[in-house]
């Protein structure tokens, strides 16, 4: 026997051992690293007395639930963007540098999955009224119209009870439950589900004037022009009362094509409000292979539930944070280091596994690692919670491992 | 979702399993092959062999006690042989490095295949991990199970580098003498 086939041979380990091992254990600190921590600990201790003497303690208003980070799951690879330039990274995020924001905003999702990891409190009612809006929106007569959900008919439930049964168990609670509502109805197909996201599919897909140019890797330009197309066309399906264009991507496939997709949202009066109907309530359209009007996508995440509005933090404030290693991220590599941070942005995570709908400060965060030699190079997404550190209750810090 | 369930609806052929699976372990299956293989695409289509792998082998496995310990075991399997198939991944070298390293435990290596049974050779290296310290035991699972280079293995446990170096260099040593003395003939 050699080495090769010895490695292959520790897959003999016994499972328990196996399990054992991935256990983070509590790192042990040498005598000179405790002695300097206890150093450090006196050292902050007088200077956070002199700090209390000299100035008024900041209080943290205790009617606010303390807020949770939620982990973040990665679907296909990681969050990566890839570009010659930071600059030709494009979206209309209205929040810039100069906001000098004290407070925002934070919601509760509504949506949770139970211990089986399916949906649970799935409010259907609203689901209804907010597809048969989106119906009326695009022109359906909503009198007229059938919903249906996402669950198996009364023949295929009995099959699956019956499979449950012959294996000794029954069905998981929750397993039927709906979680979409469908309509069909001449030649458009809508899908609402309980993150609130409606999707309108159009079969055939609906053609746009030969002017446009709506193709996958249509320029800035073309897709600007697009845009003012689609605003007047499908005014009412976007339903937006002052839309705002958001021409956003400019990042490079593995081909080096460049793409930009399409979307609006509803401007504000106020920076807060520009912020919030930014993130939470967006329209975007996306094309087919041949330039046709394909999907439509609306999204009106549920923010009946309002945690507060919660103390955040300013960029650069945040910016240190990422430098202590205080993110989330998928990238699967070591951060590169503050000189490779490139761009800053204040978004609002909206995902349906978040917990709390809470603002981030999210940084494009160049990966060295990854640069071409034609110059392209690859930006990595790090999120920095914006609500101030005394209100999360797991702040990240980053192990070393990759999700 | 429990591991009974999971595998439940596997034996059942719900598509369901997959998801479910993904779901509670997707994530630390792709850790476990990204630490083989450094590349995070091969990861995911790692990852994804894997579920194919439970899926052609629930039936007639049935490991409702070590769903986790099962699912790893074959994304280490198919991450191995990734890296070892595919020459342009850098961590090809990393792999021959540690066989030979490994190769250190064996009493006398030689070109001949295996010439004792897998449930003899587990009997035999689970038997001397259990005489080791909890400590040693995880080091050296790391390090030979998990592939974990020295570094990674070191801010692991709050250990220095050559503290890691030398108590991997005993266990190969102890190993070796182990399989020695209890007439293992690999």
């Amino acid at each position: 026997m050699r080495g090769n086939e010895f490695l292959d041979k520790m897959e003999l380990i016994d499972p328990s051992y196996i399990e054992g091992a991935d256990v983070m254990v509590s790192k042990k600190k040498s005598v000179l690293i405790r002695l300097g921590i206890v150093a450090a600990c006196l050292a902050f201790i007088v200077f956070a007395g002199a700090k209390i003497l000299s100035h008024e303690n900041k209080k943290i208003n205790s009617d606010m639930p303390m807020l949770s980070v939620s982990e973040i799951t990665p679907t296909m690879g990681y969050e990566g963007y890839t570009a010659y330039d930071i600059s030709e990274l494009v979206n209309a995020n209205p929040w810039n540098e100069d906001f000098k924001l004290s407070t925002l905003p934070v919601y509760q999702n509504t949506f949770n999955y139970d211990e089986n990891n399916f949906e649970s409190g799935v409010d259907l009612d609203k689901i209804r009224k907010f597809i048969l809006e989106i119906a009326n929106r695009a022109g359906l007569d909503e009198n007229n119209l059938t919903v249906t959900y996402d669950t198996p008919d009364e023949e295929e439930k009995q099959k699956i009870i019956d499979k449950f049964n012959s294996a000794g168990v029954t069905v998981p609670k929750g397993y039927f439950t709906p979680t979409k509502l469908i309509i069909n109805s001449q030649g458009i197909e809508i899908e609402a589900d309980s993150s609130m996201t409606a999707t309108v599919h159009f079969e055939p897909a609906l053609t746009v004037p030969s002017e446009y140019n709506f193709t996958h890797f249509s320029s800035y330009n073309d897709k600007c022009d697009v845009a003012e197309y689609l605003k007047t066309k499908y005014k009412s399906l976007i339903g937006i009362e002052n839309p705002q264009a958001d021409i956003f991507g400019g990042d490079y496939n593995i081909y080096g094509q460049q793409q930009y997709s399409v979307g609006f949202f509803e401007d504000g009066q106020d920076k807060t409000e520009k912020i919030i109907n930014y993130n939470f309530n967006r329209v975007t359209f996306a094309n087919d292979d041949d330039g046709k009007l394909f999907i439509v996508r609306i999204c009106q995440p549920d923010l009946s539930v309002k945690a507060g509005d919660y103390p955040v933090i300013s960029s650069n404030e945040a910016r240190q944070l990422l430098i202590k290693g205080n993110f989330i991220t998928t990238v699967p590599y070591e951060f590169s280091g503050e000189e490779f941070v490139e761009k800053t942005e204040l978004i609002y995570r909206t995902d349906k596994n978040e917990k709390y709908f809470m603002p981030y400060y999210r940084f494009y965060v160049e990966l060295p690692e990854l640069k071409q030699e034609d110059g392209l190079k690859t930006y990595g997404i790090y999120y920095v919670p914006a609500v101030e550190s005394a209100y999360i209750s797991d702040m990240p810090v980053w192990d070393g491992s990759f999700s | 979702m429990d591991d009974n369930i999971i595998v439940d609806l596997f034996l059942m052929r719900d598509r369901k399993a997959l998801e479910q699976t993904s779901k509670k372990y997707g994530s630390r299956l792709r850790s476990i092959s990204y630490r083989i293989v450094d590349d995070y695409q091969t990861a995911e289509e790692c990852e994804n062999d894997t579920y194919m792998e439970a899926w052609n082998t629930i039936p007639p496995h049935e490991p409702k006690n070590y769903l986790y310990a099962f699912l790893a075991r074959i994304t280490r399997h198919i991450s191995l042989n990734c890296c070892r198939n595919r020459s342009r991944l850098k961590r090809s070298a990393f792999i021959v490095e540690l066989s030979e390293e490994i190769e250190q435990c064996i009493p006398a290596p030689d070109d001949v295949e295996c010439r004792i049974d897998d449930t003899e050779l587990s009997y035999a290296i689970n038997s001397f991990l259990g005489r080791l310290s909890e400590e040693k035991r995880n080091i050296f699972i790391r390090r030979y199970w998990y592939l974990d280079s020295v570094t990674d293995i070191s801010k692991r446990f709050g250990l220095s580098e050559s503290k890691i170096k030398t108590t991997l260099f005993r266990c190969r040593n102890e190993l070796r003498r182990y399989l020695e003395e209890e007439g293992y003939a690999l």
